[in-house]
Parts: structure tokens; C-alpha cells; sequence
């Protein structure tokens, strides 16, 4: 699998599970070589689903910032702080801390996006808010977009067999 | 009185933020009061009404982190209402589960959210820069712990598979034995988990605390056995309300967990530890000698070392259980309910965890009480902060924020996954610093 789209969230939390509800939308739907999984927001195993790819797009909620439903696109970098403010991850130590120690390990994929979708619950029970369930689609079919993307570009790095 | 609060947040946090209130005078602290954990009332008002048979699935919700701990409490308290008893390789498999949990609980907390600050490292990210190799290492213990849970427990984190009586269904014995294959280097690597940890530089620091775990006299212990004190407490699980109760201390607005007759204790793995050293596996018994931590340990900057020490048996414990293992003959013994009254202790990560239910004829939890192991290191972890406080007083806000931190991150509880998770809010002098 050399492209990975990770939905990270615990779907007993309201609008936290935004990114695993995006996963499930995409099943069945990708090309071959892009695998799309449910990943729990545990560090450790955040890093160990990270660390497998060549190439990553990773799917959470925000916090809520006025905008609810309000996709956002960062390209991960060293010097991307704005993974570490408020309204960028619902997880204490979690997607930003993941991706952090993945990258000071060597473990980073070379490209990495992520795409939030700010949510307006967080409070414990199943299901999304309304505006976070209508944004989904869209959610899902950027990560997809991005996702063929990404292996396209694997694609043409990878040297050719003779 | 004016006041000077200074708060920290750096990120957007679910599960709340934990508050210190220090009141300086004269450059001592006369008062500090520290809120860390709600007690879960929710859940035991939520519990009400619901089966017996959904308690430990409901009750695993109320810590991401050790959903393993709420599970067994809750089953093994139900069991004792409806008077099963959950023996040979049912209670073997349990043993192992319980050994996944502590293996990935500890491992993560050692490397990830204590040792920085040991190093002087502001976080695990930058710590890792520089010890790649030791944070890889404890990430792949942790790994193993994640696995015991996945195979056993039906999910990486949030097991499905348990139930009153036993298991939904047993993994193929195949399976369960090759667990072994990941579990042998990860004892290596706990071994020098040990030794890495022991060398770390710890501050002085002693109390003379009262140490409460179980105590079953031929195991470390995980689900089954007396509450025993190192002053001398030894009573059966069903006498805890008797001897210990939840308060309210005065100017305070957290619960505090008290032992009736004196006051505070501490649960967890240096409880654990002073109280049932002896009946640690070979392996770990050794590493704990060469840690120097058999002689006993009061230091609580030293937990990260008995941490280790723990996550060393828990592998030692669970490659036990497989060379033993033989397989049950049912996945689980079937419940009958009836009325009654159900007790249970059981040894999370961080601690003693009491359930108690209430249950009618028809099995129908009528009223449930939890007691999590964070709240009960409540006050002890408070008293420990206030000496903290006391030795950083003139050190700058940032160091003391981060010192109290550190002490509080000794008891590993689940607030401290953020980095900096504390609020702090002082009452300098009468006058407001600027």
C-alpha cells in the first residue's frame, strides 16, 4: 500500500467521528494501492499506521471555531505550528503529536496532508451534528482527490523497470 | 484578593483541563488545591436502570486509556452479586488481557509522557530527536500490549470481547501461543526499559506514604485478593466502604479519597509494588534489585522505574500464561440473575479500581458506585504538589508550572496526555504580579 488515507477519531464522541463516518463513505470507492483505514487515537498506533505509508492523508475533527463544517487543508511541515493551536485537533496527545514524533523518529512519510472538518459536539454519544454530516461527502472526496494525487506522484518517482 | 492566573493551552482538550490554586504568602505556599479527575457520577447515574450483562461495556467508556480495568471490575463485581466464580483457563486468559493493558498503558506512559521530563526535554517530540532509539523501543513494548488486546479483546483499544462469566468467543489456541513470538523481545526490551529508567536523575523526595493494593499472596495481583495497606489495613473487597470514603475537604472542590480511620493514601504501581515485590516474576524481580528499588520505594519520581519494572513482568506474566495455557472449555460460564450486592477490586495501570452494584431480582443495576484510582491518589498527589510548589516557589512561573506538572505526572493519571495540561492560578502576596 503506498498511499494511506487514516481517519482518526473515537466515533463515541459526537463529532470527534468525523474522520472514521469519512473512512467508511470511502470504502469500496479507491484505486488500487490506496488503502483507507479507521485509525484510534492512540500515538503509539497513529505512528505504527503513519510509518507504513509513502504517502499520507489523515482525516480529523476540529474544534469548534465559529465554522462548523468548515473543511481545511494543511500540508504537513516542520514548520506548520498551526497543527499545534487550538481548533486544529480534538486530541490532547494525538494527530499533531503523532506526526510530530513520527518526523523526529524518521518515520514520516515524504507527504503527508491533512484535512480537519471542524465539528460543533464533542459531548459523549454517537453521531454527527448536522453540519458535520452534510460535509462529509465532501470531506471524503478531498481526501480522495488528494489520495490519487499523492500515488500519481509516487508513481512518477519511483524509477522505471526495464 | 487580587489574583494572577495563568493559563496554558496549547490544545483543544475533550476530557477538560486540570486546575491548581496555589496561595503564596511570605514565600511559602499556604494552600494548594488540586483538581484533576471528575469522579464519574455520570456514568454511575447513566449505570441505573441498565442490565447487569452491559455494565463493564458502559463502564469501559469512562477511560479510553485502561478500558481493560472498568471490564474486569465491573464483571468480576457482577459475578460476585450473582455468586459465579470465573476459575482455570477463563482466569488465565483474563491474567493475560490485564497484562496487555498494563504493558501498553505503562509503556506509553514512560516514554512518551514522563521521561521528557526527566531529561529536561519540553516534550516527547523533542526527546525523541535524540532518543530515537530508546522512544522506538518502548513504542514497540507498547505494540505488544495493543496486540494481546486486539487478539483477546477483539480491538486495539477498546475491547468487545469481554463478558460476566468469561469471553464472547476464545481466540484459535494457535493464535494465543503465537503471541509468544512478539512477546520474547519485548521482554528484552522491557528489560532495558528497566535499566534505562533507573538511571535517570530523580530529585529527592521522600513521604512516608500509605500504600493500598490487593493482595493475594501467590501472584502479583490484577483481579482477585484482599486491599491490604502498608499500615497494617487487610480486609476482604467488600469491606472498602467501611474503611474508606469520598469526602469534601473544606475551600476545596474536588472529591478526596481518605482512608476512614487517617486520611490519605496512594494506590498504584508503587502501592503495588512495596506491598507484593516478592511475588514479581524472576526477571523482574531481578531488574527491580538491580534498579536498587527492592529495598523499597518512597521516592514518587522513582514510579517511572517500578513502571518499567511492572511492564517487564507483565511480559514475563503473560509468556507464563501461554506456556500453562490450555483451552477453556466454554468460552464463558452463563449468569443467572438474581438480587444482590456485587464488590470489586481490581488493579488498573494506575491503581486500585472499586465497582460496586446493586442489582434487582431481574438483574437490573439499581445503583452503582466506581471509585477510579486517580481520584483516589487525589490528595496524596495534592500534598505532594503543595512540597513541590514549596521547593520551586521563587523559581518563575513556567518552572513551578512545570515542576507540579512533573509531580503530578508521577501517578500517571489520564489528564496528563497533554503536554501541558495544568491551569495554574495564584494568590501571590495579596498583590497582583504583572
Amino acid at each position: 500500500m503506498s498511499v494511506r488515507i487514516l481517519g482518526i477519531g473515537n466515533p463515541l464522541r459526537g463529532d470527534d467521528g468525523a474522520g472514521p463516518a469519512a473512512i467508511r463513505l470511502l470504502e469500496g470507492t479507491l484505486p488500487a494501492n490506496i488503502e483507507a483505514r479507521v485509525v484510534a487515537a492512540d500515538p503509539a498506533l497513529l505512528l505504527a499506521e503513519i510509518s507504513a505509508a509513502r504517502a499520507c492523508v489523515v482525516l480529523d475533527a476540529a474544534a469548534p471555531d465559529g465554522n462548523p463544517g468548515r473543511i481545511a487543508r494543511i500540508a504537513w511541515s516542520r514548520e506548520a505550528p498551526v497543527l499545534s493551536a487550538p481548533g486544529h485537533s480534538t486530541h490532547g496527545f494525538g494527530l499533531a503529536e503523532a506526526l510530530a514524533l513520527a518526523e523526529a523518529l524518521g518515520s514520516l512519510p515524504p507527504e503527508t496532508v491533512l484535512w480537519t472538518i471542524e465539528g460543533v459536539s464533542f459531548a459523549l454519544g454517537e453521531g454527527l451534528s448536522p453540519p458535520v454530516a452534510s460535509a462529509l461527502p465532501s470531506l471524503a472526496r478531498r481526501a480522495r482527490a488528494e489520495a490519487v494525487r499523492l500515488h500519481r506522484a509516487e508513481g512518477l518517482r519511483r524509477p522505471h523497470r526495464i | 484578593m487580587p489574583t494572577k492566573t495563568i493559563k496554558v493551552d496549547t490544545l483543544a482538550r475533550v476530557e477538560g483541563e486540570g486546575a491548581l490554586f496555589l496561595k503564596l504568602r511570605d514565600g511559602r505556599v499556604e494552600e494548594a488545591q488540586l483538581k484533576i479527575y471528575e469522579p464519574p457520577r455520570f456514568f454511575e447515574a447513566l449505570l441505573r436502570g441498565r442490565s447487569f450483562a452491559e455494565a463493564h461495556d458502559i463502564t469501559a467508556r469512562i477511560c479510553g486509556i485502561c478500558p481493560v480495568a472498568y471490564q474486569m471490575s465491573a464483571v468480576h463485581a457482577m459475578e460476585m452479586a450473582l455468586g459465579m466464580e470465573v476459575g482455570g483457563p477463563l482466569r488465565a486468559l483474563r491474567r493475560l488481557l490485564y497484562c496487555g493493558e498494563w504493558i501498553e498503558s505503562h509503556a506509553l506512559h514512560i516514554v512518551l509522557l514522563h521521561a521528557p521530563d526527566f531529561l529536561g526535554y519540553p516534550d516527547a517530540v523533542e526527546m525523541a530527536r535524540e532518543h530515537g532509539e530508546t522512544v522506538k523501543r518502548g513504542l514497540a513494548i507498547k505494540k505488544t500490549g495493543n496486540e494481546i488486546l486486539r487478539l483477546l479483546g477483539g480491538r486495539e483499544i477498546h475491547p468487545i470481547n469481554v463478558r460476566v462469566g468469561g469471553f464472547h468467543k476464545i481466540p484459535p489456541k494457535a493464535e494465543i501461543l503465537a503471541l509468544g513470538e512478539i512477546l520474547k523481545p519485548a521482554a528484552d526490551a522491557a528489560e532495558a526499559l528497566v535499566r534505562w529508567t533507573a538511571a535517570l536523575p530523580v530529585p529527592d523526595f521522600e513521604r512516608d506514604y500509605e500504600f493500598v493494593s490487593l493482595h493475594q499472596g501467590s501472584e502479583y495481583p490484577f483481579n482477585e485478593g484482599r486491599i491490604v495497606s502498608s499500615r497494617g489495613l487487610d480486609i476482604p473487597v467488600i469491606d472498602y466502604p467501611s474503611h474508606f470514603a469520598e469526602i469534601h475537604e473544606p475551600h476545596s472542590t474536588a472529591l478526596h479519597s481518605v482512608i476512614k480511620a487517617r486520611g490519605a493514601y496512594l494506590v498504584g504501581p508503587m502501592a503495588r509494588f512495596h506491598l507484593n515485590r516478592d511475588l514479581l516474576g524472576p526477571r523482574a524481580r531481578a531488574a527491580a534489585a538491580e534498579a536498587g528499588l527492592m529495598e523499597g520505594c518512597r521516592n514518587p519520581f522513582r514510579s517511572i522505574a517500578v513502571r518499567a519494572v511492572e511492564t517487564l513482568f507483565a511480559l514475563e506474566e503473560a509468556l507464563a500464561i501461554l506456556e500453562n495455557y490450555t483451552e477453556p472449555e466454554a468460552p464463558f460460564i452463563a449468569a443467572e440473575p438474581r438480587a444482590g450486592v456485587g464488590h470489586a477490586a481490581t488493579e488498573a495501570p494506575r491503581g486500585l479500581l472499586y465497582h460496586r452494584y446493586r442489582l434487582s431480582e431481574d438483574g437490573t443495576i439499581e445503583d452503582a458506585v466506581i471509585v477510579p484510582p486517580t481520584s483516589q491518589n487525589q490528595k496524596v498527589i495534592e500534598e505532594d504538589v503543595r512540597r513541590t510548589a514549596t521547593a520551586f516557589i521563587d523559581a518563575g512561573d513556567e518552572i513551578l508550572r512545570h515542576r507540579c506538572e512533573q509531580a503530578i505526572r508521577n501517578y500517571d493519571p489520564c489528564i496528563s496526555c497533554a503536554t501541558h495540561f495544568l491551569k495554574l492560578t495564584f494568590d501571590r502576596d495579596g498583590t497582583e504580579d504583572g
